[in-house]
């Protein structure tokens, strides 16, 4: 295990970072407490932020309530509309309850992505930390879901394999074993998913950026060429892919805990 | 491209993490039990294939749910 802690501890320090303001304050201000405070909360406060900016922009939305809308609220009603009719693909007429939860996942998630996009900002959703809470978050849901349907020694029956005959029951440790393992594997893999690919995105960007700067180093100008610009339109799309994977997913583990005749 | 394929780009993009994960996930697992217990090596070996097992059920419980059914 020392190995492989010293080996990312090894590429935590050379790693390309784009400046931010986390950085920046613990640069500027380098031994104040509360410079030292932001600069190893920043993915916190930042997560904070974006939360705090949509609940806002859908404030704004939503405050006039007309019956023809317009504007942020008409723009606003079409992608909740949309978002509803794909859950209620997979989920069914039941699903509608878990739109507001699974929404809220796909806007906070993308907006988080999306931070890459503005200077000086870092995204927290590349932070393992924030990406692990919101997995936990689904999978708390998800097991509650299925105490609430199977019953708790129904869920466990459900986790052996339902076992009708001899043979069932015979494997039935195996087939929960499994199961276990597959339940605790979904949160892990949602939370690494989201993590490596955006952590992964940022460091590109990072490195071509400072790849543009080290470029024309000679010329003694204040700036870089931005050759890291290709990858800011890779990261809208992968950013998008990500929150959309993690919503989908999140909407077929809520599938998967619903009794079977619902799928 | 359709809604459906993006889903199902999106989804399928998402196996080579599930098929790595629960082997990593059963080889914590299994070398936590062996030190414990003090089966060096069997619970290691156990729970890796396990995890594999536990992986390509996920799989297919996600092909199952997105792969083209005609």
């Amino acid at each position: 295990m020392e190995i492989v802690i010293n080996f990312f501890a090894s590429i935590d320090a050379e790693v390309p970072e784009l400046p931010s303001i986390g950085n920046l304050i613990d640069k500027i201000f380098h031994g104040a407490p509360w410079a030292s405070f932001i600069h190893h909360w920043s993915s916190l406060l930042t997560s904070v932020f974006v939360g705090i900016a949509i609940a806002s922009l859908f404030w704004i939305g939503s405050r006039s309530k007309n019956l023809i809308p317009t504007g942020l609220q008409n723009a606003l009603e079409w992608f909740l509309e949309n978002f509803e009719t794909a859950i209620c693909d997979i989920l069914g007429p039941r699903g509608k309850k878990y739109v507001p939860l699974l929404a809220t996942l796909f806007i906070y998630i993308l907006a988080m992505n999306w931070l890459t996009l503005i200077p000086l900002m870092k995204p927290p959703s590349s932070n393992v930390n924030i990406t692990a809470g919101l997995a936990i978050c689904v999978f708390c849901l998800v097991q509650y879901q299925n105490i609430r349907n199977y019953g708790f020694f129904g869920f466990l029956y459900h986790m052996a394999g339902s076992p009708k005959d001899i043979l069932g029951w015979v494997m039935s440790p195996l087939m929960f074993c499994i199961e276990l393992l597959t339940q605790f594997t979904r949160p892990v893999t949602l939370a690494f998913r989201l993590f490596g690919n955006v952590a992964g995105e940022d460091i590109l960007i990072g490195a071509f950026a400072l790849f543009g700067v080290l470029l024309i180093q000679d010329l003694n100008i204040p700036f870089g060429l931005p050759l890291q610009i290709p990858f800011l339109f890779l990261a809208m799309l992968t950013g998008l892919m990500q929150a959309l994977v993690f919503t989908l997913l999140s909407t077929i583990y809520i599938l998967l805990s619903m009794p079977e005749e619902d799928h | 491209m359709s809604k459906d394929e993006l889903k199902q780009i999106g989804v399928f993009a998402t196996i080579p993490f599930v098929m790595a994960i629960p082997p990593a996930l059963g080889w914590i697992i299994g070398r936590f039990l062996d030190e414990h217990l003090g089966t060096k090596p069997f619970c290691l070996y156990l729970f890796i294939i396990l995890g594999f097992v536990a992986g390509l059920k996920e799989v297919y419980r996600l092909i199952k749910r997105y792969g083209n059914s005609d």
